[in-house]
């Protein structure tokens, strides 16, 4: 025999569960990215995907196009490597495509998953020269 | 234009060269691979190897020409 009240009373959990879930996702803070990158570089990929990884919206500063946001890289940083990006006015200098993740791992900002990058995340600015 | 004066010591010595207004965009690289190389350090190009082909050499020449900010000398003498 199927008790009514029971049932209702496992309903109005599961919608409570359900509510909480949809409230943790919504109040995840959104970043701000700021990255400095090269149009074709392997560190650079590295990072594009990340952001695709965990489909991050970002601002992408190409400073081989744009010669003033290389200076403006230059001025925030101190040194002329990229990529540098910038999450929420913390700026992490020449890193790829995994120290950036795991930054945003460690920061919180992102949960880990199980989707996988869709390029190489630690691949060097020519590495078919170095093999 | 590449300036002489600004050129990094990393070169090595003779016709071409990179100067300090390298932007570290990989053109030259790609285009003359034997004789442009990267400073992993610095983050700019530098000639490791002087053209002794002329093949090498009109490879060096498109580098000097393609280079988007003209970082490129081929006043080098030797």
């Amino acid at each position: 025999m199927i008790d009514l009240q029971e049932g209702r009373a496992r309903t109005v959990t599961t919608d409570l569960n359900q509510k909480t879930k949809t409230k943790r996702k919504i109040s995840m803070k959104i970043p701000t990215i700021t990255a400095y990158l090269k149009t074709s570089c392997g560190w650079s990929q590295g990072v594009r995907s990340i952001m695709r990884k965990y489909n991050l919206a970002f601002e992408d500063r190409d400073i081989i196009i744009n010669p003033l946001f290389r200076a403006e890289m230059i001025a925030k940083s101190g040194q002329n490597l990229s990529p540098c990006v910038e999450v929420d006015g913390h700026l992490l200098v020449d890193v790829n495509g995994d120290e950036v993740e795991a930054y945003l791992l460690e920061a919180g900002l992102v949960h880990l998953t199980a989707v996988v990058a869709d390029a190489p995340t630690d691949r060097s600015c020519d590495a078919h020269h170095h093999g | 234009m590449a300036d002489i004066v600004n050129k990094y010591a990393e070169n090595v010595v003779g016709q071409f060269y990179v100067d300090d207004q390298c932007i570290d965009c990989d053109l030259c690289r790609e285009t003359a691979p034997a004789n442009f190389t990267r400073s992993d350090d610095g983050g700019y190009s530098f000639v490791f190897k002087q053209p002794t082909t002329p093949e090498e050499e009109a490879l060096c020449k498109e580098a000097l020409e393609g280079c988007p900010v003209e970082a490129i000398g081929n006043n080098g003498g030797g």
